[in-house]
C-alpha cells in the first residue's frame, strides 16, 4: 500500500508593509489623540454633573398647569337656559423674584396696571428670592397689559373656577364639587362624568324664576312663623319633572364651605320624617283602589278614643261627628275614620299600595341625598297609627310623588331634576285604578274650598287649589315632643291638575299677632291664634306661593 | 407619441394635484381662521351670557327694584289675565282661565 505524504510550504512574504505610505502626511501621535478624548471625557464629565446637580435642586417657581390638563366640566343650565353653574379658566398671576431685572421699573410698571395694591409688601417680596402670586384671577384685559410689559418674571398660571350666579338658590340642587374638579354632592356628584365628559350643557328641569319666588316666600315666612328649617316642592304631575326644589337654610355655593352640620340637611330629599295627616289621603285612595270603600261609604259610631297596645289615639278636632263618611273623614281630617278605613284594607294591601306609590322604598332620584325610609314591624297597632302617618317615616320628596300618582289619573311616574329625561317614554305604566283620581281631587278640593275642610287660606281665587293638611309631632330620643312638622300638599288645578306643590315647615311656632288674609275673593281677614298646625302655618305660606307663582305656571307652561 | 402623451398627462395631474393642493391649503387656513374666531366669539359670548344671567337672576332685578322704584311688585290677579285673539275681523279677548287649560 502506497502512503501519501502530507506537507505544509510555508513562502516568505517578500512585500513592503507600507503604512506609512496609505496615510496622508498628518502626524498624530498617540499621546495626542489621547490627549483630546481626555479632554472631551473631562467635559462630558463637568456638563454630566451640573446636570445631575440642576436636577436635584427643587424648583423655584411653581410648575404651571396647561390649560388643556385642566380637567373640563359642562354648564349647568335650568330649563329656560339660564345658567346655574359654570366653570371658568382665569389666570393667577405670579412673580418668580429671581428673573426680574430690575426691580424699581417693574414695581413701576405694576403700579400703573394695579394702582390700589400694596406696593410695600410686593417690593418686600420682590428682594426675597421665592415664587408669590401678585393677583389670582386676573381678568383678560389686565392680563393683556401683563403680557404686554414682556417681562420675564411674570407667570400667567390658569386656574379652574367654578361660578354659581344664581348664589343660594340651588345649594341643595346642584351641589358641591371639591379641589380637584370631582363633584361631592347634588347634581354635581350624581352626573359628574356627564359633567366631565359631555360638552353640551346640562340641563335641569327646574325654573330659577319659579325657585326664587318659593324660596323668597319660604325665608319671608320664617319671619311670621319662626322655624327652624323649611322645604318646597313643585313637582308637574304627569312626567315628574321637578320645577322647584328648596330646603332651607341653605348656603352660597361660591364660597365653597364644608357643609356638615345637620341644619344643612336636605329636608326635601334626606330628611325622614312622620308626615301626619298628609298620609290620610294614601289610606282613603288605597281604600278606593282596593275596592274596600267608596266616596260616600258610612262609618258610624265612630269613638273617640282608640287604645292600641299601650297607646291611645284621638282625635284632634274635638267636635268631630261620630257618623262620617269617607270622603267626610278625610275633609274634616279623621284620625279614627282613617284607621277604621286602612282596617277594612289589611296589612298586605295596604303595605303594597304605599309600596306601589313609592313612599315606604328607597326612591330612585337625580341626587344622592335620598333616604330609606325606616323599617316598619307591622301589627295591627302599626297599621292603625300609620294610616294617619304616625310611626311610619319618608321623605317629602315621596310624599309629593305619592299625590302626584294618585292624582295624575294612576300613572307611575319618577320625580327627576333633569329636562325631559322621561319624555321618550311612549305608553305611561298605569298602576292604580283610573277612576281613584277624579274621586281623591274632587275630596282634595273640598278640603280646602269648604268651611269644614282644614286648607281654607290656600283657596286662591282662579286656581283651584286642592290639597291635604299634616300636623305630626317631631319624636325626640324616641319619645314625641311638643315640637312639630307642618306640612301641606297640594294639587292644582284640581279639575285636572298640572302640579303638585308640597310645602313643609320644620318645627313651626304660632304667631297670635299676624293678620290672616283670605284668598279667595272674600278679602275677609283673621287675628291668629294658638293653633300651631299645617292650617294655621303651611298653608298661609302655601297660599301665598300659589299666588306667586301661578301666573307663570298659567302663562309659561 | 405614446409616451409623450402618458408624460405629458403625468405632468399634468402632478400640476394640477399640486394647484389643488395649494387651493386646499388656503382653504383649510380659512377654515382654521374661521374656527378660531367662532370659539373667540363663543367664548365671548358665554362670558357675556353668564353677566346677562347673573344681572338678569330674579335675585338681582328684585334688588333693582328695591333701589330704584318706590313701589312693591303686586301679585298678579289670576282672573285679570287676558288671551288677545287677533284675526281679519279685528281682536277678541278671551278671560284667561288656569283651571280649563
Amino acid at each position: 500500500m502506497k502512503i501519501k505524504k502530507k506537507g505544509i510550504i510555508l513562502e516568505e512574504y517578500s512585500g513592503e508593509f507600507n503604512f506609512k505610505k496609505n496615510l496622508s502626511n498628518v502626524n498624530i501621535s498617540f499621546n495626542r489623540i489621547a490627549f483630546i478624548f481626555f479632554l472631551f471625557i473631562t467635559i462630558f464629565l463637568l456638563f454630566s454633573a451640573k446636570f445631575i446637580y440642576l436636577g436635584q435642586l427643587e424648583p423655584i417657581v411653581k410648575k404651571i398647569t396647561n390649560p388643556s390638563n385642566i380637567k373640563f366640566r359642562s354648564t349647568i343650565v335650568d330649563r329656560n337656559g339660564e345658567i346655574l353653574a359654570k366653570t371658568l379658566i382665569t389666570k393667577n398671576i405670579g412673580i418668580n423674584p429671581n428673573d426680574v431685572k430690575d426691580i424699581e421699573k417693574l414695581l413701576i410698571k405694576l403700579k400703573i396696571i394695579f394702582p390700589n395694591k400694596d406696593f410695600k409688601l410686593i417690593k418686600k417680596k420682590l428682594y426675597g428670592n421665592k415664587f408669590f402670586y401678585l393677583e389670582k384671577n386676573v381678568n383678560k384685559e389686565k392680563l393683556q397689559k401683563i403680557i404686554m410689559l414682556g417681562e420675564k418674571s411674570i407667570q400667567a398660571e390658569p386656574r379652574i373656577i367654578r361660578i354659581y350666579p344664581q348664589k343660594n338658590l340651588f345649594s341643595h340642587v346642584i351641589g358641591q364639587i371639591d379641589d380637584n374638579n370631582n363633584g361631592i354632592s347634588g347634581i354635581e356628584n350624581f352626573f359628574d362624568y356627564e359633567l366631565k365628559s359631555n360638552k353640551e350643557p346640562l340641563e335641569l328641569s327646574v325654573d330659577s324664576n319659579l325657585q326664587y319666588l318659593i324660596r323668597n316666600e319660604l325665608i319671608l315666612g320664617k319671619k311670621i312663623f319662626n322655624y327652624i328649617g323649611s322645604a318646597a316642592i313643585l313637582m308637574n304631575i304627569n312626567n315628574g319633572e321637578i320645577l322647584s326644589m328648596i330646603s332651607l337654610p341653605d348656603f352660597d355655593l361660591n364660597r365653597r364651605e364644608k357643609i356638615s352640620e345637620i341644619k344643612y340637611i336636605n329636608r326635601a330629599t334626606k330628611a325622614l320624617y312622620e308626615m301626619g295627616s298628609v298620609f290620610k289621603t294614601f289610606t282613603f285612595a288605597a281604600g278606593l283602589n282596593e275596592n274596600v270603600i267608596d266616596v260616600d261609604t258610612k262609618f258610624e259610631n265612630l269613638e273617640k278614643k282608640l287604645k292600641c297596645g299601650k297607646n291611645t289615639i284621638g282625635e284632634y278636632d274635638k267636635e268631630i261627628p261620630q257618623d262620617l263618611t269617607a270622603e267626610e273623614i278625610l275633609i274634616r281630617s279623621g284620625n279614627i275614620g282613617s284607621v277604621r278605613i286602612v282596617q277594612k284594607i289589611g296589612i298586605e294591601k295596604y303595605k303594597s299600595f304605599l309600596n306601589k306609590i313609592g313612599i315606604i322604598n328607597k326612591i330612585d332620584f337625580d341626587i344622592e341625598e335620598v333616604s330609606q325610609p325606616l323599617p316598619i314591624t307591622w301589627g295591627k297597632c302599626k297599621l292603625a297609627t300609620s294610616s294617619f302617618g304616625h310611626g311610619i317615616t319618608t321623605t317629602a320628596l315621596q310624599v309629593s310623588k305619592g299625590y302626584a300618582i294618585i292624582s295624575n289619573g294612576g300613572y307611575s311616574i319618577n320625580p327627576t331634576l333633569i329636562k325631559n329625561k322621561y319624555q321618550s317614554k311612549k305608553k305611561k305604566e298605569l298602576i292604580l285604578d283610573r277612576n281613584i283620581s277624579n274621586k281623591v281631587n274632587s275630596v282634595l278640593r273640598k278640603i280646602v274650598s269648604t268651611k269644614d275642610g282644614t286648607a281654607n287660606f290656600a283657596n286662591i281665587a282662579g286656581y283651584s287649589v286642592g290639597g291635604k293638611t299634616g300636623t305630626a309631632q317631631k319624636t325626640v330620643d324616641g319619645k314625641y315632643s311638643k315640637k312639630k312638622v307642618n306640612t301641606f300638599v297640594s294639587i292644582f288645578p284640581s279639575e285636572k291638575p298640572k302640579y303638585v306643590l308640597l310645602v313643609l315647615l320644620d318645627e313651626p311656632e304660632a304667631n297670635q299677632e299676624y293678620i290672616y288674609h283670605y284668598r279667595d275673593g272674600s278679602n275677609f281677614k283673621y287675628k291668629g291664634n294658638w293653633r300651631n298646625t299645617a292650617g294655621w302655618t303651611t298653608v298661609e305660606i302655601a297660599g301665598k306661593i300659589i299666588e306667586k307663582i301661578g301666573p307663570i305656571l298659567a302663562t309659561k307652561y | 407619441m405614446k409616451n409623450l402623451f402618458l408624460s405629458f398627462f403625468i405632468i399634468l395631474l402632478i400640476l394640477s394635484t399640486t394647484l389643488i393642493k395649494s387651493s386646499t391649503k388656503k382653504l383649510e387656513e380659512k377654515i382654521y381662521f374661521s374656527k378660531e374666531n367662532l370659539g373667540l366669539l363663543k367664548e365671548k359670548y358665554n362670558l357675556l351670557k353668564l353677566e346677562h344671567d347673573y344681572l338678569t337672576s330674579p335675585n338681582k332685578l328684585i334688588e333693582y327694584q328695591k333701589l330704584y322704584f318706590d313701589g312693591e311688585l303686586k301679585t298678579l290677579d289670576i282672573e285679570k289675565i287676558g288671551k288677545i285673539y287677533i284675526d281679519q275681523d279685528g281682536y277678541k279677548i278671551e278671560k284667561f282661565n288656569f283651571s280649563k287649560k
